[in-house]
């Protein structure tokens, strides 16, 4: 009796359990895979979405805001003027100067309509695009407008030097048809205040006739820089200085942009040579083509980088999107490779179709003198090799020629491009009998003469010549060899000779004709005449007019030099 | 003997029962827990959206108070148009005033005069809100045509859920108006489920978005020229698709899909190991089968106008991954076989390419993906 009761109690409990169990099971099974999965995925693609929706509202909300300024701030315009004076015309209402705050916030930020997408923390400000600081009247129109960034260094500030050499080699032409524009890239009221009346009490001529502006950013323009990421191995500070960099150079581009036809963007701690201007001017209109994108005048750096105008808002935008990222120069030349590289073809191909974009202008127009980088602790010594050879003579362009050598050329160091002062010439060691030869026009030949030359005597199966282009006069010359690394590539022994284009066969004809300059000049056996020659590896002089136009000028070497030689100025100047 | 062995077996099984019990009790309190948290969600989720509306309603308000106030004091004014009257009358038509397109004025000048842009919408119900936006353009090709045979394949495997949850979108980027009435009417009479639920919508690009040089005729046929309108025709898509869904995934008009691929698209999305993906690949060939962020999507846009002139849209993506994760030091090509992250290719390809008629005049294309 006892053993079937407690049986019993055991199978009452064995079913209760299992019936609580399977009971639990079913609901948990049936809820979890239904209501919590489906919940979460919904929950998370709702996030997103919301927090996407948030984002556009706020932009839209940014966008509003702006225009409802723009249409109040006219209104009460209107209103004043209404006021003031009963009879102005609403069309002129546009063209009143105390508009002009107006327009020129207005421009400068909706010219960049994508620059709330790449930098949204923009939205949190209303003024977060509105310089601080804005010294100057606003000039547009110019052929020029030159950025120059300037941060603040711990030990020397070269800002009031640049300046004093950009503006001292301006001429007054000059100075009406370019702006100049410092962006003092900090935040610190008190420095920017500073640097700015500092600017003030040394230019206030300059400032007053619009040729020098001064802005500086506003604090809400910059992201908080803490939550950068480190990438491609730099630390984080450098991290923060580079893309610090790439919002100045934006912010400055950005204002600059609708200010003029080219912009040339320059450093703070440069020295310029004279007639800068007027010759990146025409360096740039001089261009065959409108393809290129950047006018090099310096090698280092951003120094003396110039762009198009209508381009600076692309380029903008290029670095806006990749601000984070990289460098501003590596971010410039990546511009130039998606225009024109192909991975799938050679990098000498790629060089070659970047060297049209970029274009290097040489001599250099500008030298680096600072040696403490904006970037804390780092010592540069980077200076512009191509700046200060030529520093005594202005800049030149030789008169057009067919230059031919017998010496044989050192890579790339050729005689055409010394030519045309891209580069000097290198040569290995030449012998008695090489030359240099400057040939100023281009002989076509006939194979057969029309009637015309029979009329005029000739005798029928000779050979006619017909002249392209006309002899040249040159009235002066000058050779250098040889150049600062390798100053010992000298020319040794070697003359300067001309050729006329009337050419005398003969002393005799010469006597006979009454010409008797040219009997005062050796003569070589094919007919150069020698006018002068090497002197501790120059040759320089003037050409005697009585000699008339010239067929070609030649260096003749007379006898073997023991070193390579080295030509780094080549000089003719044609006759008026 | 044998009862007590039997009665304790009973004993043992019941415990463990008792157990398995309270298991589930535990895990129900767990999700309980979930679903109170998930409530909590939608409370906080209804919470932003009010003040959002709140702060659409405000934005509202403000802009009707101020255009009354200027209509008022303005009407005295002459009609000479003035830039900015001409803005008020722009305001004035229409309240949306700024819209994804006008994005187009900065990278496009010649559109800087023209009014309000926007792609006009032949078939459509305005969905939005999905996860994902399937993009299609479709040019004529003469006597070949496959953007019937691609709609089939593309719609006909999907499942309804994921039909509702989704949108595909055809931009017609022919300035042929013949062939626009062609493509409303094949789809208008083989799709008109989709079309009444808006799961297929049909927009055409006015001519007037298109620089002048590439619609003069004897342009067409210049395979530059034709390449540069591809470029703008995708990057046009690309911007009407923005808001609408939470990825967008480029298509061809000659494709066909394999079975389930929408699925597979998705499950493969919700479980890829890299969150930083930038954008993936569901087939190798051209730019068959690319599936973007919709957030991100501007930023591809944006490149793709910066360098429109300068090479084909596909050549353009290339560079674009490359760019966003190369340094400039190394050879580029071979630093983006490292980062295979962030450029996520699909295997086996779900979309493969069936036509060989090109979009271009009197070219013929035999490009077939091995990866299908």
């Amino acid at each position: 009796m006892r053993l079937r009761n407690g049986t019993f109690l055991t199978l009452l409990l064995f079913c209760l359990c299992a019936f609580l169990s399977l009971s639990w099971y079913a609901a948990l099974s049936g809820q979890k895979g239904d209501v919590v999965d489906i919940y979460q995925r919904e929950f998370l693609a709702l996030r997103d979405r919301l927090h996407a929706a948030e984002q556009e509202s706020l932009k839209r909300s940014k966008e509003l805001n702006l225009v409802l300024e723009e249409i109040k701030r006219a209104v009460s315009e209107r209103q004043a003027l209404r006021d003031g004076e009963g009879n102005r015309t609403w069309g002129r209402l546009t063209e009143d100067p105390r508009l002009k705050p107006w327009n020129v916030s207005h421009r400068h930020v909706l010219h960049l309509p994508t620059v709330f997408h790449h930098l949204p923390h923009l939205l949190a400000k209303e003024s977060s695009l509105q310089p601080a600081v804005r010294v100057g009247q606003g000039r547009t129109g110019v052929s020029v407008v030159m950025g120059i960034p300037s941060v603040r260094r711990e030990v020397h500030s070269y800002l009031t030097d640049t300046l004093h050499s950009l503006i001292s080699e301006l001429s007054p032409q000059e100075k009406e048809d370019s702006v100049i524009v410092v962006l003092i890239a900090e935040t610190d009221t008190q420095y920017t205040s500073a640097v700015t009346e500092n600017i003030k009490a040394l230019f206030p001529t300059e400032i007053h006739s619009g040729l020098l502006e001064v802005i500086s950013p506003s604090p809400h323009f910059y992201p908080d820089f803490s939550r950068l990421r480190e990438s491609f191995g730099d630390p984080k500070e450098r991290v923060r200085w580079r893309t610090k960099q790439n919002l100045d150079y934006c912010f400055l581009m950005m204002y600059a942009q609708s200010k003029g036809i080219y912009y040339v963007q320059l450093e703070d701690d440069i020295v310029a040579k004279p007639n800068y201007l007027s010759t990146m001017k025409n360096f740039a209109l001089q261009q065959p083509s409108e393809d290129w994108m950047i006018l090099e005048f310096s090698q280092l750096g951003f120094i003396g980088k110039m762009f198009k105008s209508l381009d600076l808002s692309l380029i903008v935008e290029f670095i806006l999107m990749f601000y984070r990222d990289k460098p501003i120069d590596w971010l410039l030349d990546h511009i130039l490779w998606v225009k024109v590289c192909n991975p799938e073809k050679d990098a000498k191909h790629c060089d070659r179709q970047k060297a049209n974009l970029r274009i290097r202008f040489k001599p250099s127009l500008f030298q680096h003198v600072g040696t403490h980088s904006s970037l804390a602790g780092k010592i540069q010594k980077l200076k512009d090799k191509d700046f200060g050879k030529h520093a005594l003579r202005k800049e030149h362009v030789n008169p057009p020629a067919e230059v031919s050598t017998s010496l044989k050329t050192y890579q790339h160091f050729t005689l055409e491009k010394a030519y045309l002062r891209e580069d000097f010439f290198w040569a290995f060691t030449p012998a008695a009998g090489d030359f240099i030869r400057f040939r100023f026009f281009q002989p076509l030949r006939l194979e057969r003469p029309g009637m015309a030359f029979s009329l005029l005597g000739l005798d029928r199966g000779s050979w006619a010549v017909l002249r392209l282009t006309g002899p040249l006069g040159v009235c002066r010359f000058f050779f250098r060899s040889g150049n600062i690394e390798h100053p010992e590539d000298k020319l040794f022994n070697t003359s300067v000779e001309v050729l006329p284009f009337d050419n005398p066969q003969s002393e005799k004809e010469a006597l006979q004709e009454g010409r008797s300059a040219t009997l005062r000049y050796p003569r070589s056996p094919d007919g150069y005449l020698q006018i002068g020659s090497f002197y501790k590896g120059v040759a320089e002089g003037e050409v005697d007019p009585a000699f008339g136009p010239l067929e070609a000028l030649r260096l003749s070497i007379q006898t073997d030099s023991p070193v390579w030689v080295i030509l780094s100025e080549i000089f003719l100047k044609k006759a008026d | 003997m044998k009862t007590k062995n039997v009665n304790l077996l009973f004993a043992l099984v019941a415990v463990l029962l008792f157990g398995f019990s309270c298991f589930c009790i535990s895990r129900m309190n767990q999700t309980n827990n979930q679903l109170i948290n998930c409530r909590n969600h939608v409370l906080e989720f209804k919470e932003t959206m009010l003040r959002l509306k709140n702060k659409s309603e405000n934005n509202h308000q403000n802009l009707v108070k101020v255009l009354h106030q200027l209509k008022h004091k303005v009407a005295p004014a002459k009609p000479s148009g003035s830039i900015l009257e001409k803005k008020v009358n722009m305001l004035d038509q229409d309240e949306t005033v700024f819209n994804q397109f006008e994005v187009l004025k900065f990278f496009l000048p010649h559109l800087r005069t023209a009014g309000n842009i926007y792609p006009d919408i032949a078939i459509g119900r305005q969905r939005a809100g999905v996860s994902f936006a399937l993009g299609i353009t479709t040019i004529d090709r003469g006597n070949h045509t496959y953007l019937k045979q691609t709609l089939t394949s593309v719609l006909s495997r999907m499942t309804p859920e994921e039909e509702e949850d989704s949108v595909v979108i055809v931009s017609v980027a022919d300035t042929d108006e013949n062939y626009l009435k062609s493509v409303v009417h094949m789809v208008k009479t083989r799709f008109r489920k989709q079309v009444q639920s808006g799961a297929l919508e049909v927009i055409s690009i006015p001519a007037l978005f298109y620089p002048q040089t590439l619609l003069e005729k004897k342009t067409t046929k210049n395979a530059k020229n034709w390449q540069i309108k591809q470029v703008l025709d995708f990057c046009i898509l690309m911007l009407y698709a923005q808001p609408k869904a939470t990825y967008y995934l480029q298509l061809e008009d000659d494709i066909v899909a394999k079975k389930m691929y929408f699925t597979k698209m998705k499950d493969f999305v919700n479980s890829v190991t890299s969150k930083d993906w930038f954008y993936i690949e569901f087939s190798v060939l051209g730019f068959i089968g690319k599936l973007f962020r919709s957030k991100d999507l501007m930023d591809f846009v944006h490149f793709f106008l910066i360098f429109y002139r300068a090479k084909p849209i596909d050549v353009l993506l290339d560079d674009i991954a490359l760019l966003r994760m190369c340094s400039f030091g190394g050879p580029l090509r071979s630093c983006l076989q490292l980062k295979r992250e962030v450029r996520v290719q699909y295997k086996p390809s779900l979309f493969q390419h069936v036509g060989t008629h090109s979009s271009f005049p009197g070219r013929e294309q035999h490009l077939k993906d091995h990866y299908y």
